[in-house]
């Protein structure tokens, strides 16, 4: 790093310059209306002059949240120190893409008092990622602006934005429950509050459970029994290899990839808040692409945190065969996929075919922005429309539902579906 | 890169820049407008190919008010006071002097930092006294100049040396500080 030192701004070689060219004339001339006009900016000069700074201050610049969610805001704090003489200090930050500060033009500035100046730049992430922020220039100057010092770059701070999850909900049950407590009504009978049947009585069974009618119309003693209450395990299988659209924003138009984001924090959130087991899988990344399912709120941001380091096409031609999921049996798959990629279309029917239940969720918004009065790229636009219909028909012909996302609701009816044909009786070869 | 040949760069800079900073650019060129009606207020007369030639450095100031242009205004309008006006100690100079006070503060406060600042308001209040020291002192050469031409002291040798020997030591402390940094 270079090293800063203090240095006569263009305001004091003025009043320098031209104090002493006019005065110079005035006495040689005899004008002392000449004389007049410099006392200004000799009174100006004198005064720079005099209260010229020694010392280099030191700039250090931190984030007040490393972590923001969404649309939410932070403030970068600048702290200029030890800056004795100086007198207003102006920090300029780099506005990266998705980064919006009050002022709009991230520049700020603020006196130097006692040798230490404050600078805070509110800042707001406007999309979910991990991108770097508070890069920029420091510039101090000193009384009466006679010499300044900088412009002195600030490091860049890292700030994860997490992905606002968007409003999702579901009344539908797992269709495979495979834990031991949770809400999912399981197919095994046990403690639960899930009616299961009404049963003769048998010994070690509560008193509580007696069903006083059946047994005074049949005779017998009969109980309530319920089916047992498990938890599930969900897989979130989110293709980030391809995105389409032009995001504007948490404000603005979604483009895929940011769909896929914000419904698979979604539906984590869902399922991670009534107990359940959720991991994540990411297509189309090479680092961090997959969390284990686990349990729990902290685990909860884990998985958005991950979700918030997603590159869009870091690696979008993975090999699907080479893919590990480690989704445990019963477990419940979502993919979240505009499905324009035969790597998620493979991945999705090799799921299939192990036996998991899985759901494709459709992010593809219907107002995505991909032509621009382009007639060439509209056209080139249908053609892969056309064929991902064909990578759609494909994934519906091995039995696997798509559904668009929509917000509350969006899996409710596959769920149902998958766990009536998970309770129908099936036929097994022997 | 030369800043005026950066035409992008330039307009971008007129184009980002706060209100604040384009008043400060219209106090420069109320400023210099204002030097340049005094002068033939003060008796100087007008000539249209010297104050064209003010006109342009005048907009290339307000222009870039941060570049050494203001510094090249001030030097002519100096010169063009001296070389029109004939020795006066009228109100006009005090105007003069105030205005030009006025042009090189505005410069000086809209070269502050990059298109967009907005300087406090008590950092303002601030420039708006040391302005009125600035203009103080004016006032004070103005009044002591009047008051000596009311003595009618003959001219004096010794006098032009000892001012000459001051500006020269002005000059002096000025390099040897200037230069240091």
């Amino acid at each position: 790093m270079a090293t800063e030192s203090w240095r006569p701004t263009t305001t004091l070689v003025r009043a320098a310059l031209a104090s002493v060219a006019l005065a110079l004339v005035s006495v040689v001339t005899g004008r002392p209306d000449l004389l007049v006009l410099a006392a200004p900016l000799l009174v100006h000069a004198v005064c720079s002059v005099a209260r010229r700074p020694g010392a280099v201050p030191e700039v250090r610049s931190r984030l007040a949240h490393e972590t923001v969610r969404e649309g939410e805001g932070t403030t970068l704090d600048v702290a200029v120190d030890g800056g004795v003489g100086a007198e207003y200090a102006v920090l300029a930050v780099t506005l990266r893409r998705w980064l919006a500060a009050r002022p709009a033009s991230g520049v700020v500035s603020g006196s130097v008092v006692d040798g230490r100046a404050d600078l805070s730049l509110p800042v707001a992430s406007l999309r979910w990622g991990h991108r770097g922020m508070g890069d920029g220039l420091v510039a101090v100057r000193s009384a009466w602006s006679g010499y300044e010092l900088g412009p002195i770059p600030t490091t860049t701070q890292p700030l994860t934005t997490l992905p606002v999850p968007g409003r999702f909900d579901s009344r539908a049950a797992s269709p495979h429950p495979i834990g031991l407590v949770g809400t999912h009504p399981a197919r095994r009978p046990g403690e639960g509050n899930e009616f299961g049947s009404i049963r003769p009585f048998q010994p070690g069974d509560r008193l509580r459970r007696v069903q006083w009618r059946v047994s005074l119309r049949t005779g017998a003693l009969h109980v309530t029994s319920t089916v047992a209450e498990e938890d599930a395990s969900v897989l979130l299988v989110v293709d980030s290899g391809v995105e389409v659209g032009v995001s504007g924003g948490v404000h603005g138009h979604a483009s895929t990839l940011d769909v896929a984001v914000r419904a698979a924090g979604a539906v984590a959130e869902h399922y991670l808040v009534r107990g359940d087991r959720v991991g994540l899988r990411l297509l189309g990344s090479t680092h961090r692409n997959a969390v284990p399912a686990a349990a729990g709120r902290r685990h909860l941001r884990r998985v958005l945190e991950t979700l918030a380091h997603v590159v869009p096409g870091e690696h979008p031609d993975v090999d699907p065969s080479r893919l590990r999921f480690q989704a445990p049996a019963g477990s419940v798959v979502v993919v979240f996929s505009a499905m324009l990629s035969q790597t998620a279309v493979v991945a999705t029917t090799t799921l299939a075919a192990r036996g998991l239940d899985v759901v494709v969720v459709d992010t593809l918004p219907a107002d995505v922005q991909v032509s621009e009065d382009d007639r060439r790229r509209e056209l080139a636009w249908r053609m892969r429309l056309l064929e991902r219909e064909e990578l759609l028909e494909r994934v519906q012909r091995v039995g696997i539902p798509v559904v668009a996302w929509r917000g509350p609701g969006t899996l409710d009816e596959v769920l149902r579906r998958l766990g009536r044909r998970a309770a129908m009786p099936t036929l097994a070869r022997r | 890169m030369s800043v005026l040949s950066d035409t992008t760069g330039l307009l971008d800079r007129i184009a980002l820049s706060s209100r604040q900073q384009q008043w400060l650019r219209l106090l420069v060129l109320a400023s210099g407008i204002g030097f340049l009606a005094l002068i033939p207020a003060a008796g100087g007369g007008f000539n249209p190919v010297l104050s064209g030639a003010a006109f342009v450095l005048l907009v290339i100031s307000v222009l870039i008010p941060d570049s050494n242009a203001p510094l090249g205004l001030v030097l002519y309008l100096g010169g063009l006071w001296a070389v029109t006006v004939p020795r006066t100690l009228g109100v006009e100079l005090l105007l003069a002097a105030v205005v030009l006070t006025a042009l090189h503060v505005a410069c000086a406060l809209a070269s502050y930092g990059p298109p967009g600042l907005t300087l406090n308001a008590s950092f303002l209040a601030l420039w708006w006294r040391r302005f009125g020291y600035c203009v103080g002192g004016a006032g004070l050469v103005w009044l002591l100049s009047r008051a000596l031409v009311l003595f009618d002291l003959p001219a004096s040798g010794l006098a032009l040396g000892a001012a000459l020997v001051l500006v020269l030591g002005w000059v002096t402390v000025l390099t040897v500080r200037l230069a240091r940094t």
